[in-house]
C-alpha cells in the first residue's frame, strides 16, 4: 500500500512532468503539468471524474480550464479569468454547506477566501522562482492536510507539487535566478493552493489558526522576491506543522 | 382424581394461553411507527488490514416506518454520517472526511423500502429496497428479526427489531484504501419505533 501511495502521489507525477519537460516546447509547459497531475489524481480517486461530485472531483475542472483558457488570453484578461473561475469554484464547494446549514462563520471565511484571491491578482508578483514557490506551496499544504484530515486531499496536494518538481529542480540549478514558469501559472498554482486549503478548511476539518498560517505563508510566497521572504513563509509553515502536533491528541490509529 | 384432572386441565390452558400471548407479542400491529432514537444504535464491522474488524457506530439514527402485513409498507431509516464513532477522535475525524464519508457533502445515508417479507407468523423476516449512501443508490436486502411487539410500560405499542446485512463501500463511490480497509461492511442495526 505505501508503494502505491508513494507512486501515485510522487513518482507519476515527477516522471510523467519530466518527460513534458524533456520533450513539450516551452509554451506547452504548464500542459505537461496538467497531464502529470490528472494521471496521478484520477488513480488517487480511482476513476477520472468526467461528471465531478463534490469538490474534491471538481479541482480537475478549475486547472484545466485554467491551462486551457492561458493558450488563448494573455496577461490582465487571463488574470481577470482567473479570479472568476477562481470565485466560482470557491462558491461551487460552498454551495452543499450553504444549501444543508449556512452559518456566518462559514460566510464570513469564504468572503476571507475570496478576499485572498482578490489580493493575489490585484498586487503583481516579482518572484523569481515561481515553480519553487509552488512545490514548497503544495508540500507544506499536502503534509499538513494528510496528518490532520484527509490522505486524499493531502496526496493530490503533494502530487502537484511532484508534477512542478522537474521544473523546481531547474530553477535550483539556475541559482533561482531563472524562472521555469511564467507568473500568471503561479498565480493559477497559488488560486489552485487557496482552492485546496479552501476544501481542506470546509471537508476535511482543517483547524482554523493551521488555515490562517497556510494561507498566510502562501502568500509570502507568492510575493517573495528575495531570500529572506521564502524563508519566512518556509517559517511560517514550519510553525503551522508544530501547532499540529502540540494540538495533536491520541495515539495514531493507521 | 376429578380434581386432579381439572388441575391438569386448567395448567394446560394456562400453557396454550402464554404461548398463545407469546406467537401474538411478536407480530407487530399494523400501522405507522417512528423509531425511537434513545433505542437504537447502527453498528458496523470492516477489516483493517486483515488484522481485525474494527468495530463503529452512528450515534444519530432515526426513521419510520409503515407496517401492513396485507398492504402497503413503508420504511425509511436515517443515519447521519457526521455521528460516525469509532472510540477514535483522529479516525473519526479521517472517516468524516472526503476520504471516506464525506460527511459534510453526505450528511446522510438513507434506507428506503416497500418490499418487507413475512414469515407464516406474520413476522418481518427481510426488507429489500435501497440504500442511498456517499451520493449513491443502491438495491439493498436487510434480514430482519423481530424480538418484541408488546405494550411497554409507559403505555405505548413497543416493537424491537434486530436487522442486518452487508454491503461494499465501493459500490457507493467510496474507494479509498480499498488494499487497507475492508470493502465489505457488515452493518447491524437494533431498534424500536412506537406506534403513532
Amino acid at each position: 500500500m505505501q508503494i502505491q501511495i508513494l507512486m501515485q502521489t510522487l513518482l507519476l507525477p515527477f516522471l510523467v512532468s519530466a518527460v513534458g519537460y524533456k520533450f513539450l516546447p516551452v509554451r506547452f509547459v504548464m500542459s505537461g503539468v496538467l497531464i502529470a497531475w490528472l494521471m496521478s489524481y484520477a488513480w488517487m480517486l480511482g476513476h477520472f471524474p468526467i461528471v465531478p461530485q463534490g469538490p474534491v472531483e471538481q479541482l480537475w475542472v478549475f486547472l484545466s480550464l485554467a491551462v486551457i483558457a492561458g493558450f488563448f488570453i494573455e496577461k490582465k484578461p487571463y488574470v481577470i479569468l482567473l479570479t472568476v473561475l477562481y470565485v466560482a469554484g470557491l462558491l461551487s464547494f460552498s454551495w452543499p454547506i450553504i444549501t444543508y446549514e449556512i452559518k456566518l462563520p462559514f460566510m464570513l471565511e469564504l468572503v476571507g477566501f475570496v478576499f485572498a484571491g482578490g489580493v493575489l491578482s490585484y498586487f503583481k508578483t516579482q518572484n523569481q522562482r515561481p515553480a519553487l514557490t509552488s512545490a514548497l506551496n503544495f508540500s507544506c499544504l499536502g503534509f499538513v492536510i494528510a496528518i490532520t484530515g484527509s490522505l486524499l486531499i493531502g496526496q493530490i496536494a503533494i502530487s502537484l507539487a511532484a508534477a512542478m518538481g522537474i521544473y523546481a529542480i531547474f530553477e535550483l540549478k539556475n541559482k533561482l535566478k531563472i524562472p521555469q514558469i511564467k507568473h500568471d501559472s503561479l498565480y493559477m498554482l497559488s488560486l489552485m493552493f487557496l482552492l485546496l486549503i479552501f476544501i481542506a478548511r470546509v471537508y476535511a476539518e482543517l483547524d482554523f489558526y493551521v488555515t490562517m498560517l497556510m494561507v498566510t505563508a502562501s502568500m509570502i510566497a507568492f510575493y517573495s522576491s528575495k531570500y529572506t521572504t521564502i524563508v519566512l513563509a518556509a517559517v511560517i509553515y514550519l510553525a503551522a506543522i508544530v501547532f499540529i502536533f502540540i494540538n495533536a491528541s491520541g495515539s495514531s490509529y493507521y | 382424581m376429578n380434581n386432579l384432572k381439572m388441575m391438569f386441565n386448567l395448567a394446560a390452558v394456562g400453557l396454550l394461553a402464554v404461548a398463545a400471548q407469546n406467537v401474538s407479542a411478536d407480530v407487530a400491529k399494523a400501522g405507522t411507527y417512528a423509531i425511537d432514537a434513545g433505542h437504537a444504535a447502527a453498528s458496523f464491522s470492516v477489516s483493517h488490514m486483515g488484522y481485525s474488524n474494527l468495530q463503529g457506530r452512528f450515534n444519530d439514527i432515526g426513521g419510520t416506518f409503515k407496517l401492513n402485513p396485507k398492504g402497503k409498507n413503508e420504511i425509511e431509516f436515517i443515519i447521519k454520517t457526521a455521528s460516525v464513532d469509532t472510540n477514535h477522535d483522529k479516525r473519526d475525524k479521517h472517516l468524516r472526511s472526503p476520504d471516506f464519508f464525506n460527511s459534510k457533502l453526505y450528511p446522510e445515508m438513507k434506507f428506503s423500502g416497500s418490499d418487507v417479507k413475512f414469515n407464516s407468523k406474520g413476522e418481518i423476516t427481510r426488507i429489500n429496497g435501497s440504500l442511498s449512501m456517499h451520493g449513491k443508490s443502491k438495491p439493498v436486502s436487510i434480514k430482519v428479526k423481530a424480538l418484541r411487539a408488546a405494550k411497554d410500560p409507559w403505555g405505548f405499542y413497543r416493537v424491537g427489531y434486530q436487522a442486518e446485512t452487508t454491503i461494499k463501500r465501493s459500490d457507493f463511490g467510496m474507494n479509498f484504501m480499498k488494499d487497507g480497509i475492508g470493502d465489505e461492511i457488515a452493518l447491524n442495526i437494533s431498534f424500536e419505533a412506537i406506534k403513532q
